[in-house]
């Protein structure tokens, strides 16, 4: 058991880990792909050279993050075989579809039009390669739009049935996976990050370059259409955060009650604006939640149901099974999770009996173990919890994570209003030195907001990797911890590598970038 | 050394390290390898899920 426990932690750490070097490079590729596009646009409608040249610098950032970010997801996927075989023979086809689909859109579309962004521009006419530079931001978001669909679905399983003969969940609605309002929202959530953080990577770049009084007039430019894409980013990202809000509070209130440190939720349940956490308060106990909080009244409420009377259930409230009606917004009584722990033992005994009953070709028996698989199926996964707190996912990381996201999203906001403001008002600003700090340091702030985008998103749903289906310990391999292990450090040392390669490449091409002018294309 | 072949080094180390090191040294697929055919492989997905 403790050697389980250790496949089980070290196999998270390891994917989380991958997942979290990946989604430094793919939000960059996504949104610098948009703004290389739209700068090129500029370049073809007005025909001016130095928008070319303005174009291929950023482009060439692209490229060497491209570079470096392709091909790391892959290893998510090997992990899935390796770390995870229950889980990956459970998903069955409904998680190797999307990704199907996402190979074949990223080695073909993208490697495709990429090859002509990069390699044509003196082969295909201006229109042709402006075409490729679209058709490669509209790759990279399609790709990315699969494997977010994959994410979905692990998220709110939706369009399948399992199939207690193969053991695997079988696809029976193929839109239904596709374009489950949890996949839609998290796609334009994802995507429009990516825009926003590619903004304040450019917007940031372009500021060093006016601290060092170089490329002056090309940098302001690169942050004029950046603050743009960074401004509709973040107003999307706001917007599709405010859906996500409502689909974790009808799919995995858990998380919604994690993220606001929330343990006995009511009707016009508040919003937790700012606050500290006690570390010592556990579910069932009398001890208060929160050291210090300053609430926004009614504000969890509009945010879960958009409805400021409606009922927000708490961690003791799902433990009870008190949640909330998504038609009336009132409180409704499901199966406690202490019967739902109970419900999930029933399904997993009656597989055990399906498998005895097929081996001994009683067809009969087999049907009826079937059928008591299918009416509990809805609490399968819980059948693997000891207790119902182990239903309830790391509080503190959710709850401190959540509000980094949104403070960082905040600072954003205001870093581009304040940019447009410079643009078409006082354009002394940009000669200001802090503000110009301002916009460099947005860099590593936006990869921080990002970063704890995903860490609310995946701790958040623990102990699940399928929601109510299958906890991690369920869904792990029979294999050592030391071999998961292994393979951990090995990981950290490629990517960390990778990632030294990328911002040392990086920084020599900006630092040479200053004692040339950019705005010349044919360099 | 231009920085296209910087990048192009780097892209064929990395492919090379992903597939040949990790891939083949690393990262079995553990059902893939222990069992022939999917019914054996389903059958210890069953026994390890309802064990």
């Amino acid at each position: 058991m403790n050697d389980l426990l250790g496949v089980v932690d070290w196999s998270r750490a390891q994917f989380a880990l991958t997942a979290m070097y990946h989604w430094l490079f793919v939000p960059l590729t996504i949104g610098l792909s948009l703004i290389v596009a739209i700068m090129e646009t500029i370049y073809v409608r007005t025909g001016q050279e130095r928008w070319k040249g303005i174009t291929k610098y950023w482009m060439t950032l692209f490229g060497i993050n491209f570079a470096c970010g392709v091909a790391t997801g892959i290893i998510l996927e090997f992990e899935f075989g390796t770390n995870w075989s229950n889980y990956s023979w459970f998903v069955g086809d409904i998680f190797g579809a999307p990704l199907a689909i996402e190979g074949i859109l990223a080695f073909f579309m993208e490697a495709t039009f990429i090859a002509v962004m990069f390699f044509g521009w003196k082969k295909v006419s201006k229109r042709f390669h402006l075409a490729s530079t679209w058709l490669t931001a509209l790759g990279v978001s399609l790709s990315a739009l699969w494997i977010l669909v994959a994410n979905a679905w692990m998220q709110r399983p939706v369009g399948m049935e399992f199939d207690p003969d193969q053991m695997r969940n079988v696809m029976t609605d193929f839109w239904a996976v596709a374009l489950s309002p949890m996949a839609i929202n998290k796609f334009f959530h994802a995507v429009t990050s990516g825009w926003v953080l590619a903004a304040a990577f450019v917007v940031g770049v372009s500021a060093w370059m006016l601290l060092k009084k170089s490329n002056v007039q090309a940098a302001k430019d690169s942050i004029k259409v950046a603050t743009w894409v960074g401004l509709a980013g973040i107003v999307l990202v706001m917007w599709t955060g405010d859906g996500s809000a409502v689909e974790v509070s009808r799919s995995q209130p858990m998380k919604l009650a994690a993220m606001e440190g929330l343990y006995d939720g009511k009707e016009g349940q508040e919003l937790v604006g700012f606050g500290i956490l006690n570390n010592d308060k556990k579910p069932g106990d009398d001890l208060d939640p929160m050291h210090f909080s300053i609430d926004l009244p009614y504000g969890l409420s509009i945010l879960a149901n958009h409805d400021a009377e409606s009922y927000v259930p708490g961690i003791n409230d799902l433990i009870a099974g008190r949640e909330t009606n998504p038609e009336t917004g009132k409180m409704m009584q499901t199966p406690s999770y202490e019967e739902r722990i109970l419900i999930g033992q029933e399904a997993q005994q009656a597989l055990r009996d399906y498998g005895v009953a097929k081996q001994q070709g009683d067809t009969a028996a087999m049907a009826s173990a079937a059928k008591t698989v299918k009416d509990n199926f809805e609490y399968f996964g819980y059948g693997y919890l000891d207790s119902p707190e182990q239903a309830v996912p790391n509080v503190p990381l959710t709850f401190y994570a959540f509000r980094i996201m949104v403070m960082a999203g905040g600072l954003l906001l205001l870093l581009f209003l304040v940019l447009i403001a410079a643009n078409l008002k006082t354009k002394k600003l940009l000669d200001n030195k802090l503000m110009l700090w301002a916009c460099i340091l947005s860099i590593p702030l936006v990869w921080v907001c990002s970063q704890s985008g995903w860490i609310v998103a995946e701790a958040g749903r623990q102990p699940w990797v399928i929601q109510n289906l299958m906890p991690c310990n369920a869904a792990i391999s029979d294999i050592s911890a030391g071999s998961v292990q292994a393979t951990f450090w090995v990981f950290a040392a490629i990517f960390t590598g990778l990632l030294i390669a990328e911002i040392s490449i990086m920084l020599r091409f900006i630092s040479a970038s200053a004692k040339r002018n950019i705005e010349q294309s044919n360099k | 050394m231009t920085i296209g072949k910087k990048l192009w080094a780097l892209i064929i180390i990395k492919l090379a390290l992903i597939f040949l090191l990790l891939r083949l040294f690393f990262f079995p697929n553990v059902l893939q390898e222990r069992y022939d055919t999917d019914e054996e492989r389903a059958e210890a997905v069953r026994n390890a899920l309802t064990k």
